[in-house]
Formats: structure tokens, C-alpha cells, sequence
């Protein structure tokens, strides 16, 4: 396989793993309705780790967008909300990967993307309802983001360690 | 290619973000609404307050907000979202409140109720 063709089927798998995730936890119960799992986000980043950066920046955009429309539309807060959120979760663990390159596992990248996802969450809804009270929220959505960005991110951990190196195996 | 490296869990830095959130949370759990002095039930509409009255009446109002109606019930007290028109239901699940600083959210409806009152001051004439 050309690279080019063995990039885009990477990307495609990894975009599909995110929405099956996306969609898998939805039909889940969930112990709180703020309370979210953030499933999708291990292919984010499994993307960044195997991948580098421009990948996991296609797979969360693919995923932001797909995910909105098979969930509510792109129209509305909801959307707007989640999407800056996976942006700066995006765009947090991309830069402690490269700039603190020895200091997280992958457990650590996601906890990392986990807090900057509920945080940007809560600022962007305070903004949108203009209304700062809702950073009384803030130690619930902090409590809620380490529990769930560690469970995720030792899923993925786990889940890339079973992983053969395909770099090799495909060569 | 990344050369599939990093480092095993779990990082120094896994344990100090972990430990760094909890702490923060319990400062900020801490230092938040001390759960007394809560007197008024103040309704937000889509930006605008369209309610102001006190958490000691017994009292049920229905607000038009983005989506439809929001239905607020205050009794003993306490107050809460009773039903919304939203499709997640967030804010009829964020049950009671009645905590000065408490709140309870519609995103979609665009409706805030939260508590306000004299919070006990935390410093003296003096000491101020």
C-alpha cells in the first residue's frame, strides 16, 4: 500500500472506532446525565499517539461533525458547546505529547483532555447563558472529568499495548 | 512515524494531575456557597430575570423559554426545575436546591434558576 492510500484507511478506521464509541455510549445509561464517559476520545487519542497530530486533528474533527449530526444536528448550543470542548481537549493533549513528552502515559493524556473538555464545556455554556454562576458546577464537572478520563484513558492504554506494531508488520 | 514510546502508567505526572484535580476540587467545593442564608428564588429567561421572589413561599410558575414551557416549583424552602421541555433533562435531574449560589440550568431552554440571599459574611467589621 502506497502511504497516502494507508493513511486514509487508518484515518477512515479511526474515525469509525470514534463513532461506533460516540454511539455505543449513547445508548448507555449514564449515572448522572452530565456524566459522560468521553469513549470516543480514546480513538483521538490512539490517533495522536500512533499517528501524530494531524491525524488526531482529522479523526476529532470527523468525529465532532458525525457525531453531530447522528446526534442533534449541528444547529444549537449543544453542538457549538461540545465541539469547542473537543477542540481544546484535542488541542490539549497534543501539546503536553509533544512538549511534556515524558511526563503523562496515555492514562495522563487522557485525564488531561478529560479536564480541559469539562471546563471549556462549563465556560462556553456560562458565556452562551451569560450567567457565571454555572462555575459553581465547576468542582462536580473537574471530579466527573478525572474519573472519566481515567477510565477511558487506561482503556486505551490497554488497548494500544495489545496492539501489534503494524508500522512493521505492513511494511 | 511515532516510535510507538511513551511512558508506562502509571507517569509521576498521571499521579500529580490526578492529585492536583482533587485538591483543586475540594478547595473549590470548599470555598463555594456555604449552604446558608439563601432567601430569594431568582428565575433567569433567556438572559433576562423574569422572577424574583422568596424561597419561603409555596409557589409553581411556568416560564416560556427557547424550547417551550419550563415548570419551577418552590415549596419548604427549597425550589426546583419540575419539568422542561429540553431533551436532556439535566436540569429537572439537578433535583433540589437550596444553597445560596445553588443552581439548576436549561442550556437548551435557555432557563436559570439559582439562589441568592445575604450569605453570612466570612470576616468581621475588624477584621475587614
Amino acid at each position: 500500500m502506497s502511504d497516502a492510500s494507508r493513511r486514509v484507511t487508518r484515518l477512515g478506521l479511526l474515525t469509525g472506532m470514534a463513532l461506533v464509541l460516540f454511539l455505543v455510549e449513547a445508548s448507555l445509561p449514564r449515572p448522572l446525565p452530565w456524566m459522560r464517559l468521553g469513549l470516543a476520545n480514546s480513538a483521538v487519542l490512539a490517533a495522536l499517539l500512533l499517528f501524530g497530530t494531524g491525524s488526531a486533528l482529522a479523526v476529532t474533527l470527523a468525529k465532532l461533525l458525525l457525531g453531530g449530526l447522528l446526534g442533534g444536528g449541528l444547529a444549537g448550543p449543544a453542538f457549538v458547546i461540545g465541539s469547542s470542548a473537543g477542540l481544546a481537549s484535542f488541542t490539549a493533549m497534543a501539546l503536553c505529547w509533544h512538549y511534556l513528552p515524558r511526563l503523562f502515559s496515555p492514562v495522563g493524556l487522557s485525564i488531561v483532555g478529560a479536564l480541559v473538555h469539562q471546563v471549556t464545556q462549563l465556560t462556553v455554556a456560562a458565556l452562551y447563558l451569560g450567567h457565571e454562576g454555572l462555575f459553581s458546577l465547576l468542582p462536580m464537572f473537574l471530579l466527573s472529568g478525572v474519573a472519566s478520563g481515567l477510565l477511558t484513558g487506561t482503556a486505551t492504554y490497554y488497548a494500544l499495548r495489545a496492539l501489534p506494531d503494524t508500522s512493521e508488520r505492513d511494511a | 512515524m511515532s516510535d510507538r514510546s511513551w511512558p508506562a502508567a502509571p507517569a509521576p505526572g498521571d499521579v500529580g494531575l490526578i492529585l492536583l484535580a482533587l485538591l483543586a476540587t475540594a478547595v473549590l467545593a470548599f470555598t463555594g456557597a456555604d449552604g446558608q442564608g439563601a432567601q430569594r428564588v431568582v428565575i433567569d429567561v433567556e438572559g433576562v430575570t423574569r422572577y424574583d421572589v422568596s424561597l419561603d413561599s409555596q409557589w409553581t410558575v411556568t416560564v416560556d423559554g427557547l424550547l417551550g414551557p419550563s415548570v419551577v416549583r418552590v415549596v419548604g424552602g427549597r425550589v426546583r426545575i419540575e419539568s422542561a421541555p429540553c431533551p436532556g433533562q439535566i436540569c429537572v435531574a439537578r433535583g433540589w436546591l437550596r444553597a445560596v449560589g445553588d443552581l439548576a440550568v436549561c442550556v437548551p431552554n435557555h432557563v436559570v434558576v439559582h439562589l441568592t440571599g445575604d450569605v453570612p459574611p466570612r470576616f468581621d467589621g475588624i477584621t475587614q
